[in-house]
């Protein structure tokens, strides 16, 4: 080896030498401190490989099912517009017959039934159906999937019924249902069974008899198979197919068939895979706010590290100086302290992974796939571990610690080894004027960033800003603690006390010490601020939204396939109490196979006065009444150009995802077959329930243009003066003929829907008391530690004749001065967050826009206790510090 | 004006000083001297009310220091004592004038009578033109002068330095004892200068040597 290599190898030689004696030696002095950073970095580990995991797991339960559900189809055939619920017509079949590079076709029929009952086998006794869920007064639903086994067989075969050992009944039986064992065990039933379902329309429940398992249907999966025959005789189906799974020739190419089969308006060709991305679409503005969250909770514990280092730096002044004297080189120095950062980060990181894993299979048992979302229905799914998420989420947590040590890295290198052996920190910026331009670039880039488009759907620009605003923030934190304080510094000065006068000099003049002690609280602080914030106008968005979506007294609803029987409405209208009724047709409606179904309102809504009065609408969004301006209509808008184009309403998510902005002139496929039907948009309203998309269209004149009266699937009914909410549902459930409907009071609905909001952010909350616990272990860590570096200051103090008690109490105003400073800077800098989540990072994820509300109460008493807390827990911190001898603190290197 | 009678003091079983005299007199500029761990600096602690003693008596203008409570040690340092140390503990966060202020804060002087008798302590000292300034612009001798005027401005009857040139070269440090001295001799207080230095010794007047044998005269 030559000279250099030898020198080379010494230097990494004593270089892991230090590595080790330093950090045996900070575990041992500093056990606590270094356990508070590192359970930092993991929280934020943990929170985001958890909130992956959970979601991952979900999507890829769904994609099992997907796939499953289309076999080894490479094409499938599908409606589009209403055609996606209603089926279209199944002469296409005979189509796909007669295309050669076709070597399979299995047509599908699947139908959203409601469970009316349960027969034991041997027992005539029908008993209403068992629920899964917890509230008994709802209808279990079963999606039937209606098949030729034959021919599903060949594309399929995960969905062929096998018949239960005994079973009477052959796969081909009319009466026959195949139930996955899932299926059989969230409807607590056994081959042999009867199940009493309801018919779409009228008439009596269907009776089919469990004839055995699907045993292709994955574990934890919900299936129902039936005949396609029974599905299109029994359940309103004659004559038509949801679906048509195709198997292609090798070499055929799915685009040349599609034209090829030349299919008619309301059918669509589409590739399986499609349903996976649009099971991703589902949930992923969800999943990328939660993972941003974790992101800033790991930011947090970032700052934390940054902090604990800093001030570890700091009161081991004399050590590295003495390093640097005994021939330690700067970048020595800097590899001791970055080594201790990464170390902290890979012991975060493990133990981040190890909690986060946890977290995510507690959650799966007790929230769901969606943590309470509501994206995804059916069991919960099994958790899904991950090695290349698992080191994503590593390298984020050792990331973070890394760039937490750079810089008391930085300073470490820079001590000045002769004056640092006096203890004199040159480091210290007492006095120095902190630079504010930095900081104000940094905010200026973050409200710049607010204002950036989505990109694929994600607010990216919005949660760069937020970071950007919290850089910034942070960045003037000295400025803004040498601001606030100065003042109360000099007021001090002139005052006779000398606990004041000594506190606020210490925190005014101090100003890389304030941003070193407060980073982490000013960060979770003010990430808890803005996501209250968020969340207090989002639900009172939804409140207000509530009062004016549900006008009416007691709202009924069909749910799945189901419909009201037209003479049901009669009955409905004349219960005793009842004083009006509006009927409802809800469908859902393909537009785009990429992207989820939007929901088809049709309800009475003759003109825009109509829809003033009936829909939450967005300021400024409505139009002229499009009946009588057909002459602002660009030409080619609509295809056939003769009729007035019919007026919709549409939810803001319509504006976002399908550019259906006011006074825009299109088609929808909403005539006969599919047939296009020209539209205008007349305004946008509000929707806080459905996050793909919804239109409002006039009942009578879609029945008008697509030539029959689809029947109603919904009744919101006014009760007449005096009339009992309770009574006259009682009376309608009574009523024959809509067994299994839900019925609700709107109060009910109201006080439900605001319990699934707050289930839904449980999530968020837990993120807020992370956030805060973490800030405020951090204040306890470094303020323990700078009490320590400054044990000689208080044994000089007490020299001079400042009693223990004073000290204490001086600390104790430090904490609460600091605290205080944190706290208004949070205040602004969530209040700047919150905007940039209400105003930003929500409509471009969610696509509904929010009023803004201030949780003052809730933040004024955060914002008090949190100084509180630090004023207290500075002390105690400080306590050992304070009460060490006087003579041996000047005396000694602490 | 400083009497010791008899003291003793030991740390566990091994006894530091034993029954230990001595007498200082008003203005009295006095060096202890003895090799290292022998107590010098305890000594200096013991009559601040910083070290309890296990016996004797040690009395400033007549007040027995060991009977005094916590408060009362507090208010004697704060009142009548003024320390010079090695390591000059200069607040960073205060400027010059703060620091050499502290005493009349604690003491509860108003602003405008602290601000005055700080600067006019610098100025005694060669700082004056800095008092706006910051320790972390002096060097070591500046950051002594510093502490000095600091030990003085509130008017101590009695100045207890701890190897206050400890941490400066020959030369700054001569400079400093100097200024010291003058200083001293001009407010008229009692000094105790623990030192290992012959040359700052050999300024005072009167040397004493702190043996196991207890304080020998030179």
């Amino acid at each position: 080896m030559s000279g250099a290599g030898q020198a080379r190898g010494a230097a990494r030689r004593a270089l892991f030498a230090l590595i080790g004696q330093s950090l045996a030696g900070e575990w041992r002095a500093h056990p606590l401190r270094l356990a508070v950073a590192l359970l930092a970095i993991a929280a934020g580990v943990a929170l985001g490989f958890g909130v992956h995991l959970v979601n991952a797991s979900a999507l890829d339960e769904f994609s099992t099912a997907v796939r499953q559900t289309a076999g080894s189809a490479d094409l499938q055939l599908r409606g589009s517009g209403l055609a996606i619920n209603e089926g279209f017509d199944e002469a296409v079949f005979d189509r796909v017959l007669a295309v050669p590079e076709i070597t399979a076709a299995s047509p599908v029929v699947e139908i959203d039934a409601r469970v009316l009952g349960v027969e034991r086998a041997g027992d005539g006794a029908a008993q209403s159906a068992p629920t899964a869920s917890a509230k008994p007064a709802r209808t279990p639903r079963l999606t039937l999937t209606g098949i030729d086994p034959l021919r599903a067989l060949a594309v399929a075969p995960a969905l062929v019924g096998s018949p239960a050992e005994g079973a009477d009944l052959r796969p081909l039986d009319p009466a026959a249902i195949y139930l996955s064992a899932a299926a059989q065990a969230s409807l607590a039933v056994a081959p042999g069974d009867h199940l009493l379902l309801a018919p779409p329309a009228d008439g009596e429940p269907r009776r089919l008899t469990v004839a055995g398992a699907v045993p292709g249907a994955g574990a934890g999966r919900s299936v129902a198979v039936i005949d396609i025959a029974t599905a299109q005789a029994q359940f309103g189906r004659l004559g038509r197919l949801t679906r048509i799974d195709l198997r292609l020739a090798p070499g055929a190419s799915a685009r040349t068939v599609a034209r090829a089969l030349d299919l008619p308006p309301d059918v669509v060709a589409a590739e399986p895979a499609i349903d996976e991305q649009r099971g991703a679409s589902l949930s992923r503005a969800y999943r990328v706010n939660l993972n941003m969250l974790a992101l800033v909770a790991l930011l947090t514990g970032g700052f934390l590290v940054y902090s604990v280092q800093s001030l570890s730096v700091r009161r081991r002044l004399t050590p590295f100086s003495l390093l640097r004297v005994l021939g330690a080189s700067q970048r020595q120095i800097v590899g001791v302290v970055v080594a201790e950062g990464a170390l902290l980060g890979i012991g975060g990181a493990a133990l981040g992974l190890a909690g986060g894993a946890g977290m995510a299979a507690a959650v799966l048992d007790l929230l769901g796939g969606d943590l309470g979302g509501g994206y995804f229905s059916g069991g919960a799914p099994t958790l899904a571990w991950s090695w290349p998420a698992a080191g994503v989420f590593a390298l984020l947590g050792i990331g973070a610690a890394l760039a937490g040590s750079l810089w008391p890295a930085r300073a470490a290198a820079r001590i000045a080894p002769a004056r640092g052996l006096k203890g004199i920190d040159d480091d210290d910026s007492s006095g120095k004027r902190p630079r504010a331009w930095p900081g104000l670039a940094l905010l200026a880039a973050g409200a710049a960033l607010s204002w950036s488009p989505p990109v694929a759907g994600i607010a990216l620009g919005g949660y760069a800003a937020i970071a950007a605003l919290l850089a910034g923030g942070l960045w003037l934190m000295p400025a803004l603690a040498a601001l606030l304080v100065a003042p109360l510094g000099r007021l001090a000065a002139r005052s006779r006390s000398a606990v004041l006068a000594l506190a606020s000099a210490r925190v005014a003049h101090s100003p890389a010490r304030a941003s070193v002690m407060l980073a982490g609280v000013v960060s979770s602080f003010s990430l808890m601020v803005a996501m209250a914030i968020m969340v207090s106008s989002f639900r009172h968005s939804v409140d207000d939204w509530l009062g004016q979506i549900l006008p009416a007294d007691v709202y009924l609803r069909t749910g799945g396939d189901g419909a009201i029987p037209p003479a049901f409405e009669a009955a409905l209208a004349a219960v005793p109490g009842v004083a009006t009724v509006e009927f409802a047709r809800l469908a859902p409606l393909a537009l785009d196979p990429r992207r989820p179904n939007v929901l088809l309102i049709a309800r009475a809504m003759p003109d825009a006065r109509a829809a003033a009065e009936r829909l939450p609408m967005v300021d400024g969004s409505v139009v002229a009444d499009v009946t009588t301006a057909g002459s602002t209509r660009p030409p080619g808008a609509t295809p056939d150009g003769a009729a007035a184009p019919i007026p919709i309403w549409v939810t803001e998510a319509m504006v976002d995802l399908y550019a259906f902005t006011p006074g825009r002139h299109l088609s929808l496929p909403l005539g006969p077959a599919g047939a296009p039907v020209a539209v205008r948009v007349a305004g946008v309203w509000r929707d806080y329930a459905r996050q793909f998309g919804a239109i409002v269209i006039d009942r009578e004149r879609l029945a008008a243009v697509a030539g029959q009266r689809a029947p109603s699937t919904d009744a919101s009914i006014r009760l007449a003066p005096g009339a009992s909410g309770e009574a006259v549902a009682a009376a309608i459930r009574a009523l024959p003929g809509l067994d299994g409907a839900d019925l609700a009071l709107s109060r009910d609905i109201r006080a439900l829907s605001l319990r699934v909001f707050d289930r839904s952010f449980i999530v968020t909350y837990l993120l807020e008391a992370v956030a805060i616990a973490v800030g405020l272990a951090g204040v306890a860590t470094a303020f323990g530690a700078e009490a320590l570096a400054r044990a000689r200051e208080f044994g000089m103090l007490r020299h001079l004749g400042v009693a223990r008690g004073q000290i204490l109490a001086m600390l104790a105003l430090e904490g609460a001065l600091l605290a205080g400073v944190g706290v208004l800077a949070g205040l602004a800098l969530g209040a700047a967050i919150g905007a940039v989540l209400v105003f930003v990072v929500n409509p471009q994820s969610f696509h509904w826009t929010m009023q803004w509300h201030v949780p003052g109460g809730l933040l004024a008493g955060v914002a008090l206790g949190l100084v509180g807390a630090a004023a207290l827990t500075a002390m105690v911190a400080a306590h050992h510090a304070a009460s060490m001898s006087a003579v041996a603190s000047v005396r000694n290197d602490i | 004006m400083l009497e010791l009678d008899r003291v003793t003091k030991s740390y566990g079983r091994r006894a530091l000083v034993r029954d230990l005299d001595l007498r200082i007199a008003p203005g009295e500029y006095v060096a202890v001297m003895g090799e290292s761990g022998i107590g010098k600096s305890t000594l200096l602690n013991m009559i601040a009310g910083l070290e309890p003693i296990d016996a004797g008596d040690i009395r400033l203008d007549g007040v027995s220091v060991p009977t005094l409570d916590e408060a009362g040690r507090v208010t004697l340092r704060r009142e009548r004592i003024g320390f010079v140390f090695q390591a000059f503990h200069v607040l960073p966060h205060l400027t010059l004038a703060q620091n050499v202020a502290l005493p009349l804060l604690l003491a509860g002087l108003p602003a405008a009578e602290r601000e005055e008798r700080a600067r006019e302590l610098l100025a005694a000292v060669g700082l004056g033109d800095r008092a706006d300034g910051w320790p972390r612009e002096l060097s070591g001798g500046e950051l002594q002068r510093v502490a000095i005027a600091r030990a003085l401005v509130h008017r101590p009857r009695l100045l207890l330095a701890d190897e206050p040139t400890g941490n400066l070269d020959p030369e700054t440090g001569a400079a400093m004892l100097d200024l010291f001295e003058s200083r001293l001799r001009e407010s008229g207080a009692a000094a105790l200068l623990v030192t290992h230095s012959h040359a700052a010794a050999q300024r005072c007047d009167r040397i004493v040597t702190l043996t196991r044998a207890g304080l020998v005269t030179a």
